[in-house]
C-alpha cells in the first residue's frame, strides 16, 4: 500500500499549490449585494440549547451525563476484553435493551449509526427509535432525522414535535394561532385546518400510546408563492416560537401521529416525497413502528 | 469562527456578516479553486457561496457547525457552476520546467500536468471529496456530513478518485503538446 500512500502525499502536495486569497472585488461584490439579499427565517423546527428553559437545559445536560457514564462503564474492558460495541442494529423493535438509559442519545452530528436510540427532546415522553443504516441527523436541524434531503429532493424523514399552536389556514398561515396543548385540541385543530389536503383523523396505537394518525399532503402542482413566505406551514413551533414550524412542500406526503400521554401530546411526524424511493418510505415506515415510548 | 459573530450576522447585522466574509472567504476561495481548477469560475461559486450564507444564516441551528455547513453550501455553488457553464476545457497554466520546486513528493512538471488532467476527468461530486480530505485534512465521517452522503459514499468516491489520478500519474503516454495559459 505504500503507492497508495505515494499517491495521497503527491495530490497533497499539489492540492497545496494555487490559489487561495480570494479577491477583494469579489468580496466587496458580495458586500454590496446583502442589502439586496434578504435573510430567509427557518421555516422548520429548531430545539436550540440556549432557546431552552433552565430545567430543559439541566434534564438534558444530566441526562448526557448519566448517558456517558454508562457508556463509559460499558466499554471498560471486561475479563481482558477490547470492550464493548456501541449498539447493533436491530430489527425487532421490541427488542429494546433495557434499561433505557444505556441507549445512546440521538445527537445532530450528520450520519447515525445503524441502532436503537433514545430520544428526550421535543417530545413529552422519552422515547427509543430504531434506524436503520444511511440515517442522518443534520447538523442545521435538530429536530429531523433524515434519509437524503427531503426538503430539497426525494428523502424521507422522522420527527418529534411538542406543539402549543397550531395555524387555522396552512397557507394563509400568518395571524391565524389557535391555541391546542392538549391531544385532543390538537387534533381538532389539525382537521378543522385548511390550505391543504388531510385525511380523516384515525385512532391507532404508536409506540404503546393511544395516538390519532392524519395524512396531510400538498399537490405537486401547487404555487406556494401564493402563500404566506411562501410555504405551508402546520404549527409553529411551541411557545409560540413563529420563527420555525413544520412545512409541507408541494408533492410531499406528511404522516403526523398525535400521541396521547394524557394532558399532553407529543407529535410524531414521518414526511416522504412523491419521488422518494419505494425502499427509503419502507425504511420511514419502519422507523416510525419502531418508536416506543418509555415510560 | 466567534459564534457571537455569527450570532449577530444571522440577525441581519451586516458589519459582523462581512467580517466573517473577510475571516472565510479565503479558506472557502481556496477549496472553491482546487474543486473547479478555474479562477473564473472559482470566484464564482465562493461570491455565490458567500451570498448564500448571508442568505441561509438564520437558519444555521448550531454556530459551531459553521465551517461544516459553509463547506456545504460552497460545493453546491461549485456544482452550480459547473452546471452553469460547463467550462471544463481545460486552462492549465503549467509551471516552466526551470521553476524550482516547491512541493515535496511532486516531482515534476509532468506530474502536476497528470494530475491535473486526472483530477478535471473526475466529476464534482469525485473532486469534493479529494479536496476536503486531502486539502482540507476532514476526516471522512465530517466529509460525510459536509456533502450530505453517507461515509460509505464518501470512502467509494475517495477510492475512485484516488484510482483516477494514480492512473493518470502511471500513464505511460506523455502529452504531445503541451496547453497555454488561457
Amino acid at each position: 500500500m505504500s503507492a497508495d500512500r505515494d499517491v495521497n502525499r503527491i495530490v497533497r502536495s499539489w492540492l497545496e499549490e494555487g490559489v487561495s486569497a480570494l479577491p477583494d472585488r469579489v468580496l466587496d461584490t458580495v458586500l454590496d449585494q446583502l442589502p439586496a439579499t434578504p435573510q430567509r427565517r427557518a421555516w422548520w423546527p429548531v430545539r436550540r440549547f440556549g432557546e431552552m428553559n433552565n430545567f430543559a437545559k439541566f434534564a438534558v445536560a444530566a441526562a448526557a451525563v448519566a448517558v456517558v457514564a454508562v457508556v463509559g462503564i460499558n466499554l471498560l474492558p471486561r475479563n481482558g476484553g477490547v470492550g464493548v460495541p456501541g449498539p447493533s442494529p436491530s430489527s425487532n423493535p421490541t427488542q429494546v435493551p433495557s434499561p433505557s438509559a444505556t441507549l445512546p442519545p440521538l445527537v445532530p452530528n450528520g450520519s447515525i449509526p445503524a441502532g436503537t436510540y433514545k430520544v428526550t427532546y421535543s417530545t413529552n415522553q422519552p422515547l427509543t427509535v430504531t434506524l436503520p443504516p444511511g440515517w442522518r441527523k443534520p447538523a442545521t436541524d435538530e429536530n429531523f432525522i433524515s434519509k437524503g434531503d427531503v426538503f430539497e429532493g426525494n428523502g424521507v424523514t422522522f420527527a418529534t414535535w411538542q406543539v402549543s399552536h397550531v395555524y387555522r389556514d396552512s397557507c394563509q398561515w400568518q395571524g391565524t394561532l389557535r391555541e391546542a396543548r392538549t391531544p385532543g385540541a390538537i387534533v381538532t385543530a389539525l382537521t378543522e385546518q385548511t390550505g391543504h389536503q388531510a385525511s380523516a383523523s384515525t385512532e391507532v396505537t404508536l409506540g404503546g400510546e393511544p395516538a390519532t394518525r392524519i395524512e396531510f399532503s400538498l399537490d405537486a402542482a401547487f404555487d406556494v408563492a401564493t402563500c404566506d413566505q411562501s410555504f405551508v406551514r402546520l404549527w409553529p413551533d411551541a411557545g409560540p416560537n413563529e420563527n420555525f414550524g413544520l412545512p409541507i412542500l408541494p408533492g410531499q406526503r406528511t404522516t403526523i401521529y398525535v400521541i396521547d400521554h394524557g394532558d399532553t401530546a407529543t407529535l410524531v411526524v414521518g414526511v416522504r416525497n412523491e419521488d422518494s424511493v419505494p425502499g427509503d418510505v419502507a425504511e420511514l415506515d419502519a422507523v416510525l413502528a419502531s418508536v416506543q415510548f418509555l415510560p | 469562527m466567534d459564534a457571537e459573530l455569527i450570532g449577530r450576522a444571522q440577525h441581519g447585522d451586516e458589519e459582523a456578516f462581512a467580517s466573517l466574509a473577510v475571516a472565510a472567504g479565503d479558506r472557502l476561495h481556496a477549496v472553491a479553486f482546487r474543486i473547479l481548477r478555474d479562477t473564473d469560475l472559482a470566484e464564482d461559486a465562493s461570491q455565490q457561496a458567500l451570498l448564500t450564507i448571508w442568505r441561509d444564516l438564520p437558519q444555521l441551528r448550531d454556530p459551531a457547525r459553521f465551517d461544516a455547513w459553509s463547506y456545504r453550501l460552497l460545493v453546491r455553488a461549485c456544482y452550480a457552476e459547473g452546471r452553469r457553464t460547463r467550462r471544463w476545457a481545460p486552462n492549465v497554466r503549467l509551471l516552466p520546467a526551470d521553476e524550482p520546486e516547491v512541493s515535496k513528493g511532486l516531482s515534476s512538471v509532468v506530474d502536476r500536468d497528470q494530475l491535473e488532467r486526472g483530477f478535471r476527468r473526475l466529476s464534482i461530486d469525485h473532486r469534493a471529496v479529494v479536496v476536503l480530505h486531502h486539502y482540507l485534512d476532514l476526516p471522512l465521517d465530517e466529509v460525510a456530513d459536509v456533502l450530505g452522503v453517507p461515509v460509505g459514499t464518501v470512502r467509494s468516491r475517495l477510492h475512485h478518485a484516488m484510482r483516477g489520478l494514480r492512473a493518470a500519474l502511471e500513464a505511460d503516454a506523455r502529452p504531445a503538446t503541451r496547453e497555454v495559459a488561457q
